[in-house]
């Protein structure tokens, strides 16, 4: 498949999403970029969106990037120069605006992990600094619940911010927690449903599509770890290129191999819920169950985690796994019957005006260090 | 004096603060402080795992320059489990791996590379050149108004070709978890190497437009921009692209862009020896002082109220002194760089050759990248435009690969055209029971090193230097280079103009450059078995 079915069929639809939502205030949704304890990743992944792709996005659809430290100059401006940013230590401005004073947030998007842990001879929070208010360092724990607070939506891009991610790995020294628990912890709550777009990194296209729907303010179905049904549905197994070879008891020998099954060799694709097999990767290039030596797991609430890891270890199939049946799906003639549901879901979510019931189920990993 | 405040530095990778002092008489800089403002811990994830899941872990360290790390993790487990060797003096390596391993490694790293150095030319660095008026030039071609049109038709395309390359050879990017230990996972067919050497030649069309007009704008203003940011003088490369196309094979394979360092005064290569490295901490917050050995360390634990301590940055150091790592620093190492000042000499003899600054400048570093990409994707540019100064060179950007001697179709189609097709691309491993092993490469932004201890199957001990922590480190080559920096006093963005310059000539990584701590051993932790 090229660029995916689900993406592409809606491209319409997101133009328009984009265009009506900017009409609700001053014409512009303010979106702040807020990057805590990750890697930057999600961020060049947003570079890699197709359907639309970003600047599309950012500037026919009338968003202004009010703050997003790794692509802002001074000099040109996609909303961060309007919001304050005039010069190289100006950067602070839009986001303290934002979190501390009146200017307004549409949309919050984190991307990295919430670090709440006190580092020895520091303070709660410490492990990640933005910015200085009132003089002082504002840490990305507090910018987080001050933005949360008062933002319109929080979407949750990536692993990091979704579930904690690598950061939140057992081992971790920081405390590195996934949005919605650090939230809890603080008490803060949210407007709408925190939405998370799982993945290291989070798929650009997927991205798009559902900060599209809650802009036009329809809750996108989401599932009991807040994650948009519509590519979180399906599992990677199920519409894996080797699921043949599977199916005739293929294994692969060896990571090179063309055509075997990865199970035997570690593969997570039979454990993850995710639509990289449907969809794929930079514009529908490939994906790693493809490409690579198999899937990493790394949609996995868990990951890097058991059952996510050892990586090279097989993973039992389970009769039940997350509510759906490997062994049924498999032997079911159901290859595209999860494509169907999921963009079935996807229209669902941007032509009803009905909300889900959603409670949010935070995770559990990485606060005990 | 006064103090400005640059919180954050934005158009780098990651949390960066910095503080410099101004002289209210010279308005230049006095003093500057890098400070780093985000801390993760890595080496404790990765501790007690198989030593094969450090890879995909480490990984995240960076999702800029998103392929070396894990790379270089698993040569660093390749090395411990004997499958890859290093020659005595570090400038040879050999692998029982396939060779379509090692050029299919080449080639993603190459694409990681172009695309990252194009991002930082367009989209970090770019603006603060006005887009080296790419505006004017491209306009002949394509529909580019503004800085969103440049984006979405020159920028954002070519650097999403390199992503592409990367998923057809590792699955996906950022992010490809595309090598494990032993090899790689696509062996190559015919038509992923013709998809591949396309968007190669796509990437090449517009690196043709743009190269030119990027290094003319850099080299009109070289006065200025190569008295801008000097750094200590010292350089360090740990060798980049192994090349198993010799007649030697896989046996002995060097590396393209050689590992050696050279150390001011001095302006000669000499080799490369991890056991000199050490990381000194006396200026971070972690609760240790003194210089340790990388090799075997055992890193401190945070300690924010440590006196004297102003960031989460360690400061290493090759035979006890501060080096610059990047793309110039290995150019230099390589040759490649001088070699080209000496051609640029011949023709305009004001030019004495490079780099312009012995002690490296803003300039060089910019220029050492452009060189970097063009060597990698390769030209048809036949133009004779290319200038320095302002004056003519006569020579085309092909011109400019004959005299460097390297291939005018690019490294990565040379890659790409050695491979074997339908040959295996991975060869078995099996993790050592008791190992110590050492991963060498060069990111993007510079020097990368891993080390592993495995004992009982899983790993013990990990350490990484990335190449920022070289360039931002405490009294490291950054602060140095901003100490002289002219402050504008007109109240406008050109104030910081020139210290944006010298921050970002840098290609700055934080995430990379703060990833770690080692609590090995250290009771105060759980530290969970799988």
């Amino acid at each position: 498949m090229g660029v995916s079915a689900v993406v592409s069929m809606y491209a319409g639809d997101i133009a328009n999403v984009f265009a009506q939502s900017a009409k609700a205030n001053d014409g512009k949704v303010h979106l702040i970029w807020l990057p805590l304890g990750g890697d930057t990743g999600c961020t060049v992944s947003m570079l890699q969106a197709s359907n639309p792709n970003l600047i599309d996005a950012v500037t026919d659809l009338q968003v202004s990037a009010d703050f997003w430290q790794a692509l802002m100059t001074p000099d040109y401006d996609f909303g961060w120069v309007s919001a304050g940013y005039t010069s190289e230590d100006k950067a602070h401005v839009p986001l303290m605006n934002a979190a501390f004073g009146n200017a307004p947030v549409d949309v919050l998007v984190v991307e990295g992990t919430p670090q709440i842990g006190t580092p020895p001879g520091g303070s709660p929070g410490d492990y990640c600094w933005i910015g200085e208010y009132n003089g002082k360092p504002a840490s990305g724990y507090q910018l987080l619940q001050k933005l949360a607070a008062k933002a319109g939506w929080v979407v949750a891009v990536g692993q990091c911010s979704s579930f904690g991610g690598i950061p939140a790995g057992k081992g971790n020294l920081t405390q590195a927690v996934p949005v919605t628990k650090a939230l809890k912890a603080a008490g803060v709550t949210t407007k709408n449903p925190v939405v998370n777009i799982a993945g290291c990194p989070a798929h650009p296209d997927w991205t798009l599509v559902t900060l599209a729907s809650v802009l036009q303010g329809f809750t996108p179905e989401l599932d009991e770890l807040g994650r948009p049904k519509a590519f979180f549905s399906s599992i990677i197994h199920d519409n894996c290129p080797r699921r043949g070879a599977y199916d005739m008891g293929q294994f692969a020998q060896s990571f090179d191999d063309p055509v075997g099954c990865y199970w035997k060799l570690g593969c997570k694709g039979p454990i993850t819920n995710s639509s990289c097999a449907v969809t794929k990767w930079n514009s529908g290039t490939s994906f790693c169950t493809q490409s690579g030596p198999m899937c990493w797991g790394c949609m996995h609430p868990n990951f890097p985690d058991s059952p996510t890891s050892p990586f090279f270890n097989q993973v039992e199939l389970t009769p039940t796994f997350l509510g759906l049946n490997v062994d049924t799906v498999a032997e079911a003639a159901g290859i595209g019957t999860a494509v169907v549901l999921g963009v079935h879901a996807v229209h669902h979510a941007m032509t009803s005006k009905k909300k889900t019931d959603q409670t949010e189920t935070p995770r559990t990993k990485g606060e005990s260090q | 004096m006064t103090k400005v405040i640059m919180d954050p530095v934005t158009r780098i990778e990651g949390h960066m603060k910095l503080e410099v002092d101004v002289d209210d008489t010279t308005h230049k800089i006095t003093s500057a402080k890098c400070i780093g403002t985000m801390f993760r811990g890595f080496e404790t994830i990765v501790l007690n795992r198989d030593p094969r899941d450090a890879a995909p872990i480490l990984s995240a360290i960076c999702g800029v320059c998103h392929s070396d790390h894990h790379l270089n993790s698993v040569r660093a487990v390749e090395n411990a489990a004997g499958l890859t060797k290093y020659s005595s003096d570090y400038a040879y390596e050999q692998t029982s791996l396939p060779k379509n391993a090692v050029l299919s490694r080449n080639i993603v790293l190459g694409a990681d590379w172009a695309y990252s150095h194009a991002a930082h030319l367009l989209v970090l660095a770019g603006p603060d050149y006005q887009l080296y008026d790419l505006l004017t030039a491209l306009s002949k071609s394509v529909v580019v108004n503004n800085y969103a049109d440049l984006l979405k038709w020159v920028i954002i395309p070519a650097q999403a070709m390199m992503h592409q390359l990367i998923t057809l050879w590792g699955g996906k990017a950022p992010h490809q978890r595309g090598a494990v230990p032993g090899g790689n996972p696509v062996r190559p067919t015919a038509d992923v190497i013709v998809k591949s050497k396309e968007l190669v030649s796509e990437f090449r069309k517009i690196l043709d437009v743009a190269a030119p007009v990027i290094w003319n704008y850099l080299t009109a203003k070289a006065l200025e921009l190569s008295a801008l940011g000097p750094g200590p003088g010292n350089f360090v490369s740990m060798g980049a692209f192994q090349d198993p196309t010799t007649s030697s094979g896989t046996d002995k394979m060097p590396s393209i862009f050689p590992r050696g360092v050279i150390l001011s005064p001095s302006t000669t290569p000499v080799p490369f020896d991890p056991s000199k490295i050490t990381e000194d901490t006396s200026a971070s917050w972690y609760d240790q002082s003194s210089p340790t050995p990388v090799i075997g360390e055992q890193t401190p634990i945070p300690n924010m109220s440590k006196t004297g301590a102003y960031t989460w940055a360690k400061s290493p150091r090759y035979a006890g002194v501060a080096c610059e790592s990047g793309p110039l620093a290995r150019d230099y190492v390589a040759g490649i760089y001088p070699k080209l000042g000496q051609a640029i000499h011949g023709i305009i003899s004001a030019v004495p050759g490079l780099p312009l600054n012995p002690k490296g400048s803003v300039f060089d570093r910019m220029a050492a990248r452009a060189v970097e990409l063009v060597a990698l994707i390769g030209s048809n540019n036949t133009a004779p435009n290319l200038q320095v100064l302002g004056k003519p060179l006569n020579i085309s950007l092909v011109d400019v690969l004959k005299l460097l001697g390297l291939p005018q179709n690019g490294l990565m189609d040379t890659w790409l055209g050695a491979m074997q097709v339908g040959a295996p691309a991975y060869t078995p491993y099996q993790n050592p029971q008791n190992a110590e092993g050492i991963g060498l490469w060069e990111a993007p932004r510079g020097s990368l090193f891993h080390w592993i201890r495995i004992k009982s199957q899983k790993t013990d001990d990990y350490q990484v230097i990335a190449p920022t922590t070289w360039n931002v480190s405490p009294n490291g080559p950054l602060e140095g280079a901003l100490v002289g920096t002219p402050v504008g006093q007109t109240g406008t963005t050109a104030d910081l103009r020139p210290a944006s310059y010298v921050v970002r000539s840098f290609d700055l990584c934080l995430a990379c450059t703060v990833h770690a701590v080692d609590a090995r051993g250290n009771d105060r932790y759980v530290r969970v078995g799988l």
